[in-house]
């Protein structure tokens, strides 16, 4: 076993490999069979995923973690900066399932995206995309978790943009990465202050690429130097980062425009795992931020903000990937809370839980459209169960599990629910409780939308081959089990500290099954049976034009900022270039005026000369006098 | 290695541009072009030597070498000598220049249709030049070749850009010797005052003693600032900044990018060797308000690139930008700063080749530059689409390309510089680092604008890049993804220069 | 009242001082002022004389031995001759083509 840790980093070049293969390829235009490229992005994701069981494996007998700090990227004196691996219990959680849900969306996209021209270029980035989210995943330091974090946002960037010639994906691909820049500018600050304050003061330089491995020293001694208003100011320019990358309050606008990218990108990315980095650096960084209570309620709050903000909007969509994406906002809005609040554990495993569920609802989702003949719009979808069988069971599993009725979404928002109740913050629980029955209402609403009622289309829509199919069932089967393996062990794995308390998660079922059951009712009722929904007219433009925060960004980003620019460019045109315009108008003046000296008439030449050499004699005798009045005075 | 010669290494493209208008290459194109690439080669490689032979451990300058003229110096009562050396530093520049002209050479191919011979000399003489600044040991050796690279740069401007590119060329010429003017004069006084305090005539950089109690520190510091004009207008610092939109959008490709790799080095350049090692405590009295124009530098040219509809100047403000990163981290004086500044001039010399090689092609496909006509060419042209992704993302400063190594280290230097005492500079650090949005937002407008969205039907008929310029862009992509993942085998080349300069400016 | 007729009847070097100044003021204003070329020339002349004056007037009061003054205004006046003679030719080129002394006619520097 040790084999599969000594070698992790295989894992993560591998990848990285094979894109530059494919992207090589693509320049020259060697000839490459999507066979080709299909089967080694395959590969390099299989063996990361054997390398992923098999460090599971090992950490499960060693309850230990393995650091290592090999390649040295940058050294100046004694300030280096390493990248490295680190395995410990979270790195390899977090290993799996992303190689798992990797692998799938592998699978998956071969067949989804086998008519597409650009075949070869999507599995490239794909394999970009593989290669930094490994390594932000086994990242050793906080230096190289930014350098991994901006390629996970590049990457991103590149396939929401995917489609370049629509001008709606280019425009979200830019939102994007702006955004998620806003977010990585904080990230890099932050990653800056605490570098600083490890080098200057603490003895151990060592430190200053921030290693996880010494994450509570660097908390411990970061909290002695800094007063609190540096320390919480330190821990937002983190945190922002978290937010832009995880699509929190108020960054969140870009995640549902990002559903423009094709719908293997949303199910890999911008479910399951890049938007899961965000609270991923919460986890690593959480021995920094349980220091400060303000820190936790800022997380917890804008969490549930988001939350709360998000499934709200998710009421009204009719895009049926944009009801996902703001599900998936909606749920990493409960991690955050699920974090902030303490719920350490409930959150890790809500994420685990969410990426499998997330993934499959949204490959389900490429199935419907992509049967539809590229119908997104859920108004005109509907009576598909019968037609799709197994993509309506495993959208009806994922509904009933991420509404917390039955299989993993149940245990994981239980394990949240307990820990709050249990750590006293009834008011979290109630907004946690909010949203689980917005969640339960909008995910029941796209489903009955969707699958059931009548069939509206005219021909039957066309039956997704066997890899897709498979595909969702295995991550069916998955979501459905996952809750059941383990869940008791889970808490034990991932607490930091060594606190394992084991949270009690039958009390508060009845809580919030009966609540969740309340909102499928009122779902059931309003969309599977003839009784028209209730619209109230205010609430409803708010909902569906997402508070109009969207149009006030794009407002600021247009007008605004290019006002600014356009003043910086006339300020420079005409103020700063204008001295220097204005020193060649003063030579050329000057110029002027002795040209017009020059009539012709030799007249006024002897005159001037004549002039002329009069002043130059007045001023010699001057000159002369001061001299010689001066030479007398000195002698005294 | 004792053989290699730093004055062949200058002099041999003087005599190549000279060779180039004897009988043997009588206006036939071909041959003056494939001679000179050719030759541009040879040069590279025996750069490569100067490389592989170079101890950055030594003490010292490496291969000096002084040409002495009957046993006396070259202008004996001045005390200057003709002598070249070479140090970690200018080997990395000079490299860069090699490099970068061969690239430019390749280029030229579909850039330049009349008057060859003219051309190619002219860019030889310009190498002289460059490799003359980056080398000279002396300050009047260093100002002569200075002045010099003006004289083929007026002609390279003027003659084959645009058809308004005669009165750029006139700014640019006219705007630079305005700074040189009172670089003379500062090289003038501190010659003179060498002389008055210490008896000894000398100008050169081992022999100046300046940084002493004797030397009054009021003139030391007049000294200093008057040095700093004359590199302020070449590197450039906002506000001495205007020439470059103007030269930079009129001149032909290749020119362009020559004038933003190599050229705007030299003004930093010029800063390490005259303001750091002969005046360091001058310097140290300057740096407070030296930050707040870097700062000036960063944002507000990123600003301005970002309204922009003409894609040269675009890229032009945007090395502005990437200059004020330069000059941050020599304001650090700190290590890391230092190195991370070194590092970004190289950085900012391959990638902004590389744009305005781009943006070169684009230009001689579509004959516009106007943002608002273009549109789309990542269909036809996806090659270019490519290589222009990697270079925006470089320029952006993605980890594991260039542009980050440079950026990331200068923040780091100056946050933990020592001159937090006496000038604010972890609030000015915090501001600049707004420059990872700001050219984000400009490169981006960039990209899309020209690959992106939907492909007008004028523009349908395009070709794709061509086999010279698809090498100019691999190589240089090539460099910028090698040297963005292995960038320590730069740093070790110049860091022991840079712990000598940094210990002189702790004195 | 006996200075000033002092003044006037003893002669003595200022007095040839002003006279040239005033024969120098006679010939420049005529040289600016004259609208005829011919009138410019005896103007110059003038000047020439005035200076000659100035000359003689300083050699005669002050160098006794080997009086530089007079030899250089002999010089001086075969100079001015010469001069004369050949600013009539050239006038008389001009002449050829102009057919006007009017000194406004003759304006090809300008500018």
């Amino acid at each position: 076993m040790e084999f599969f840790i000594q070698n992790i980093h295989t894992v993560v070049l591998f990848p990285l490999w094979v894109f530059m293969l494919i992207i090589i390829g693509r320049f020259f235009n060697v000839i490459q069979s999507k066979k080709m490229t299909t089967i080694l992005t395959l590969i390099s994701t299989l063996y990361g995923l054997i390398f992923a069981i098999g460090a599971f494996l090992f950490i499960i007998r060693t309850p230990d973690y393995i650091f290592e700090n090999s390649y040295s990227f940058l050294r100046i004196q004694d300030y280096v900066l390493n990248f490295g691996v680190y395995v410990d219990n979270l790195s390899v959680i977090m290993l799996l399932v992303v190689t798992t849900i990797s692998f799938i969306v592998q699978l998956y996209s071969s067949n989804y995206m086998k008519d597409d021209k650009s075949f070869s270029r999507f599995f490239g980035y794909l394999n970009l995309f593989n290669f930094s989210m490994l390594g932000l995943v086994l990242s050793s330091n906080l230096f190289q978790t930014y350098v991994f974090w901006e390629l996970v946002g590049v990457s991103s960037y590149l396939l929401i943009g995917f489609w370049y010639k629509k001008p709606s994906a280019q425009a979200a691909s830019k939102k994007a990465f702006i955004m998620n820049r806003i977010g990585d500018c904080g990230l890099l600050a932050g990653t800056i202050v605490i570098s600083y304050f490890m080098y200057q003061y603490s003895s151990l330089t060592n430190l200053a690429t921030i290693p996880f491995v010494n994450i509570n020293d660097i908390a411990n001694y970061l909290y002695a130097y800094t007063t609190d208003f540096v320390f919480v100011i330190i821990c937002i320019l983190l945190l922002l980062g978290a937010f832009a990358k995880s699509a929190q309050f108020p960054l969140h606008t870009w995640l549902a425009d990002a559903m423009e990218g094709p719908t293997p990108v949303s199910a890999l990315i911008h479910s399951a795992t890049m938007v899961a980095a965000g609270v991923y650096l919460v986890a690593r960084l959480y021995p920094i931020f349980v220091l400060s209570d303000f820190v936790m309620h800022f997380i917890a709050i804008i969490g549930l903000i988001t939350a709360l903000i998000c499934g709200y909007f998710a009421i009204t969509q009719n895009d049926f990937k944009r009801i996902l994406a703001y599900s998936t906002n909606s749920q990493l809005g409960l991690m955050f809370l699920a974090l902030g609040a303490g719920a350490y554990a409930g959150g890790l495993f809500h994420l685990v839980v969410h990426a499998y569920l997330k993934s499959m609802l949204f490959l389900c989702s490429g199935i419907v459209i992509h049967s539809l003949l590229e119908q997104q719009d859920v108004r005109f979808m509907g009576g598909l169960r019968k037609h799709l069988p197994v993509t309506a069971i495993c959208y009806l599993i994922g509904c009933v599990s991420i509404s917390g009725l039955l299989f993993s979404g149940f245990f994981s928002k239980e394990m949240i629910l307990g820990s709050l109740i249990e750590q006293k913050h009834y008011v979290y629980a109630v907004g946690f409780l909010l949203a689980a029955i917005m969640t339960v209402f909008y995910m029941f609403r796209s489903y009955f939308l969707v699958f059931e009622g009548k069939f509206k289309g005219e021909n039957a829509p066309h039956k997704p081959s066997f890899v897709l199919n498979f595909s969702i069932s295995v991550l069916a089967v998955f979501s459905i089990f996952i809750g059941f393996l383990v869940n008791h062990s889970f808490e034990k794995f991932v607490e930091i500290g060594g606190n394992t308390t084991q949270t009690n998660i039958f009390n508060p079922a009845f809580i919030s099954i009966s609540v969740s059951l309340m909102g499928l009712l009122l779902a059931w009722i309003f969309y599977n049976t003839k009784i028209k929904p209730i619209k109230i007219p205010i609430l409803y433009q708010l909902s569906y034009n997402r508070f109009y925060i969207d149009n006030f960004y794009n407002f600021i980003a247009e007008r605004i900022y290019y006002i600014i620019c356009r003043v910086c460019y006339f300020v420079d045109k005409y103020f700063v270039d204008g001295v220097v315009k204005l020193s060649a108008f003063g030579v050329r003046g000057t110029s002027w005026v002795f040209s017009k000296m020059q009539t012709g008439n030799f007249q006024s030449y002897l005159a001037y000369s004549l002039i002329f050499l009069a002043f130059i004699f007045a001023g010699l005798m001057f000159a002369y006098t001061i001299i010689i009045t001066w030479g007398l005075i000195g002698s005294y | 290695m004792k053989h290699l010669s730093l004055i062949i290494l200058i002099f041999s493209p003087l005599l190549v541009s000279g060779l180039l208008f004897s009988p043997f290459f009588k206006n036939n194109e071909v041959r003056i072009r494939r001679f000179s690439k050719g030759f541009a080669g040879l040069h590279l490689i025996y750069t490569l030597l100067f490389l592989v032979f170079f101890n950055p451990l030594a003490d010292g300058i490496s291969y000096y070498k002084e040409v002495t003229f009957f046993g006396s110096s070259w202008i004996q009562p001045l005390g200057v000598k003709f002598a070249f050396g070479m140090d970690g530093i200018s080997l990395v520049m000079v490299l860069l220049t090699s490099v970068i002209i061969l690239m430019a050479l390749i280029a030229s191919k579909s850039n330049i249709k009349v008057k060859h011979k003219f051309y190619y000399s002219l860019i030889f003489l310009l190498q002289t030049a460059i490799l003359g600044v980056f080398c000279a040991r002396d300050m009047f050796l260093f100002f002569m070749f200075w002045e010099l690279e003006l004289i083929p740069m007026y002609f390279l401007i003027g003659q084959w850009g645009d058809p308004k590119a005669k009165a750029s060329a006139m700014k640019f010429v006219l705007y630079t010797f305005f700074g040189s003017l009172f670089m003379l004069l500062g090289i003038l006084l501190l010659h003179f005052y060498n002389f008055a305090i210490y008896g000894n005539v000398t100008a050169d950089f081992a022999n100046i003693s300046i940084s002493s109690p004797d030397f009054p520190m009021p003139m030391q510091l007049l000294i200093s600032i008057l040095l700093l004009i004359g590199f302020a207008v070449k590197m450039p610092i906002v506000p001495f900044h205007t020439w470059l939109p103007d030269a930079h959008v009129d001149a032909p490709t290749p020119v362009s990018m020559i004038l933003a790799s190599v050229l705007l080095k030299m003004g930093a350049f010029g800063i390490i060797r005259f303001n750091m090692q002969l005046l360091p405590e001058a310097f140290k009295l300057i740096v407070p308000v030296l930050v707040v124009f870097a700062l000036i530098n960063i944002v507000y040219t990123a600003f301005i690139a970002y309204s922009q509809t003409d894609l040269k100047k675009l890229i032009a403000y945007s090395s502005i930008s990437n200059m004020g990163i330069v000059l941050l981290g020599l304001c650090s004086l700190n290590l890391i700063g230092f190195s991370g500044a070194v590092f970004q001039m190289l950085a900012h010399g391959l990638i902004s080749a590389g744009l305005f090689m781009v943006v070169g092609i684009i230009y001689l496909r579509t004959k516009t530059r106007d943002i608002s006509e273009l549109g789309g060419l990542g269909e036809v042209m996806p090659r270019l689409m490519g290589f222009g992704i990697i270079l925006t993302l470089a320029s952006v400063g993605l980890p594991l390309l260039m542009g980050f190594v440079g950026e990331f280290l200068v923040f780091l230097g100056s946050f933990n510089s020592d001159i937090d005492s006496y000038v604010p500079i972890k609030f000015y650090t915090m501001a600049a680092l707004l420059i990872l949005i700001l050219s984000a937002c400009y490169m981006l407008r960039f990209l899309h604008r020209t690959f992106f969205s939907t492909l007008l039907e004028k523009w349908k008929s395009l070709k794709d890049i061509t086999i010279h310029e698809f090498v100019v862009l691999s190589v240089i992509s090539l460099f910028v993804v090698f040297f963005g993942m292995f960038p320590m085998s730069i740093l070790d080349i110049v860091q022991p220069v840079l712990t000598n300069i940094l210990q002189a400016l702790q004195l | 009242m006996i200075d000033i007729i002092d003044l006037i009847f003893n002669i003595g070097l200022y007095h040839y001082l002003f006279l040239a100044l005033i024969l120098f003021l006679i010939g420049f204003f005529g040289a600016i002022i004259s609208k005829n070329i011919l009138k410019v020339l005896i103007s110059i002349e003038f000047m020439l004389t005035a200076v000659n004056i100035n000359f003689i007037a300083f050699a005669s009061f002050f160098d006794n031995i080997k009086l530089h003054g007079f030899v250089f205004s002999l010089f001086y006046i075969a100079v001015g001759a010469v001069e004369i003679a050949i600013a009539l030719a050239i006038f008389y080129l001009m002449f050829g083509s102009k057919q006007s002394v009017n000194t406004e006619d003759y304006d090809e520097l300008k500018g």
